[in-house]
C-alpha cells in the first residue's frame, strides 16, 4: 500500500511540478538562445560601428567642404551668390536668374545614403565670347558642384558682338 | 504435529513480507529521485538559466552605453551620403568648354557662328552661322567630321544671302565628349588651325572665334 502510495506520488510529482518546469525551462533556454545571439551580434555591431565612426572622426574636417560641394539643405541664397558672383568676376551682365526644383534622386528604402535633390537654374545673361566662357568654365569648376545642361546662344549685334545666352544648370543639396 | 510443520519453504517460493518491503523501497527511491530531479530544476537549473538571461541582457544594456550617440550616427550617415553622393555626381560631372576649344582650335578664318544650342545630356549642338563660300563651308564640314569627339556633323541648310553663305549644322558627340576632366577643360594653347579675322561685316554676326 505505502508503494503504491509513494509510486502515485512519484508520478504526481512528475505530472504537477517537473512537467511544468520543463516547459518553463524549454521557454527560458530559447530565450536565453536568443539573447546570447542578440548580443554577439549587438556586440559585433556596435565595434564596427564605433571603428567606423572612429575613422569618421579622423576625417571630420573634411565636413566642412562637402558641405560645400553638396549642402545639407537646398541653400539657394548661396547658389544666387555664386553664380552672381561668378558672373561677376567674369564682367557677365546677369539678365535673369530663375529657379526649379527637380524629382528626386531615386534610391532603395533599404539605403543608408540619403538621396540628394536638384536645383535647376536657368541664367540669363549677356557678354562677349571671352567672357562667356570663362564663366562657362568657372560654373563648371565651382566648388559648389553644377553641371551645365544646356547652353543656348542667341545673335549678338554690332561690330563687338556682345551674345545673349542661356545656360541651364544643376546644382545639387542633400535631402532629409 | 509439531514434527510435521515444514521448516523450510519449498523451492522457488520467496518468504511472504520481503517482496513488499523490496517495493517499498525501490517505489521510496523513484519517488526521491522524482523530486531531487524537480529540485534541481526549480532551484538549481531554472535560476541558472534566469541569471544568464539577465546577463546577457545586462551586457546589451552596457554595449548600449558604450554605442556611438544618435547625434554622431546622424553626421556619419551624412558624411557618407554627401560622400557616396559627390562620389556618384563627380563620375558624371560635365563640362562644355572642351567644345569651344574645339571649335576655336578648328574652325577656319571664313567660317563664323550666329548662334548656338547645346544640349549637354543628349549631346548634341545645333549651330548656325556664316561662310564666305560654299567650298568654304565643305572644308569646314570636313574639319568638323575629323575630329575625334563628333560622331557626326550634318548640315541642316545652306543658302546664300548678302554675300555669304547662312548655314545651320547639328552636330552629335561622342559619349565622353562633355565628361569632364581637369585636362579637357583648360584651353588650348596653341590651336592647330589659328582663326584668324572674322568675315567682313557679317549679316548680325557673332563667332566662337
Amino acid at each position: 500500500m505505502g508503494s503504491l502510495l509513494l509510486i502515485v506520488g512519484s508520478l504526481y510529482v512528475y505530472s504537477s511540478l517537473i512537467s511544468p518546469q520543463l516547459s518553463a525551462l524549454q521557454e527560458l533556454r530559447g530565450k536565453r538562445q536568443a539573447t546570447m545571439a542578440l548580443l554577439s551580434d549587438y556586440e559585433t555591431a556596435i565595434q564596427e560601428k564605433n571603428r567606423v565612426i572612429s575613422r569618421y572622426q579622423s576625417v571630420e574636417t573634411l565636413q566642412s567642404v562637402f558641405d560645400e560641394v553638396v549642402p545639407p539643405d537646398q541653400n539657394v541664397p548661396s547658389l544666387l551668390n555664386q553664380l552672381y558672383g561668378l558672373a561677376k568676376l567674369n564682367d557677365i551682365f546677369v539678365d535673369s536668374v530663375e529657379f526649379q526644383e527637380m524629382s528626386l534622386q531615386t534610391t532603395t528604402s533599404k539605403s543608408l545614403v540619403k538621396p540628394y535633390g536638384t536645383i535647376q537654374a536657368n541664367v540669363k545673361c549677356s557678354s562677349d565670347y571671352a567672357a562667356m566662357k570663362n564663366y562657362l568654365g568657372a560654373i563648371e569648376t565651382n566648388v559648389r558642384l553644377m553641371n551645365i545642361r544646356t547652353v543656348t546662344v542667341t545673335e549678338g549685334f554690332g561690330d563687338n558682338p556682345t551674345l545673349s545666352y542661356t545656360i541651364t544648370v544643376e546644382a545639387y543639396y542633400l535631402t532629409e | 504435529m509439531a514434527e510435521n510443520f515444514p521448516t523450510q519453504l519449498p523451492s522457488g517460493t520467496s518468504r511472504p513480507g520481503i517482496i513488499p518491503w523490496k517495493a517499498l523501497i525501490f517505489s521510496g527511491v523513484i519517488f526521491g529521485m522524482t523530486f531531487i530531479v524537480y529540485l534541481g530544476l526549480a532551484f538549481g537549473y531554472k535560476p541558472f538559466i534566469e541569471a544568464s538571461i539577465a546577463n546577457g541582457e545586462k551586457r546589451i544594456a552596457e554595449l548600449d552605453q558604450t554605442a556611438p550617440k544618435a547625434e554622431t550616427e546622424a553626421k556619419f550617415i551624412q558624411f557618407y551620403s554627401q560622400l557616396t553622393n559627390i562620389s556618384s555626381l563627380l563620375s558624371s560631372h560635365t563640362a562644355v568648354t572642351p567644345l569651344f576649344n574645339s571649335f576655336e582650335a578648328k574652325t577656319m578664318a571664313d567660317i563664323g557662328f550666329a548662334g548656338m544650342a547645346i544640349n549637354v545630356s543628349g549631346k548634341t549642338a545645333s549651330m548656325n552661322g556664316f561662310a564666305r563660300s560654299y567650298e568654304a563651308l565643305a572644308g569646314q564640314l570636313s574639319i568638323y567630321e575629323s575630329l575625334s569627339g563628333i560622331s557626326k556633323i550634318a548640315l541642316s541648310s545652306a543658302r546664300l544671302a548678302d554675300d555669304f553663305v547662312r548655314f545651320e549644322m547639328k552636330a552629335d558627340f561622342t559619349p565622353d565628349f562633355f565628361k569632364f576632366t581637369p585636362a579637357a577643360t583648360a584651353p588650348i594653347e596653341q590651336p592647330i588651325e589659328q582663326p584668324i579675322e572674322q568675315p567682313a561685316s557679317p549679316p548680325a554676326a557673332t563667332g566662337t572665334n
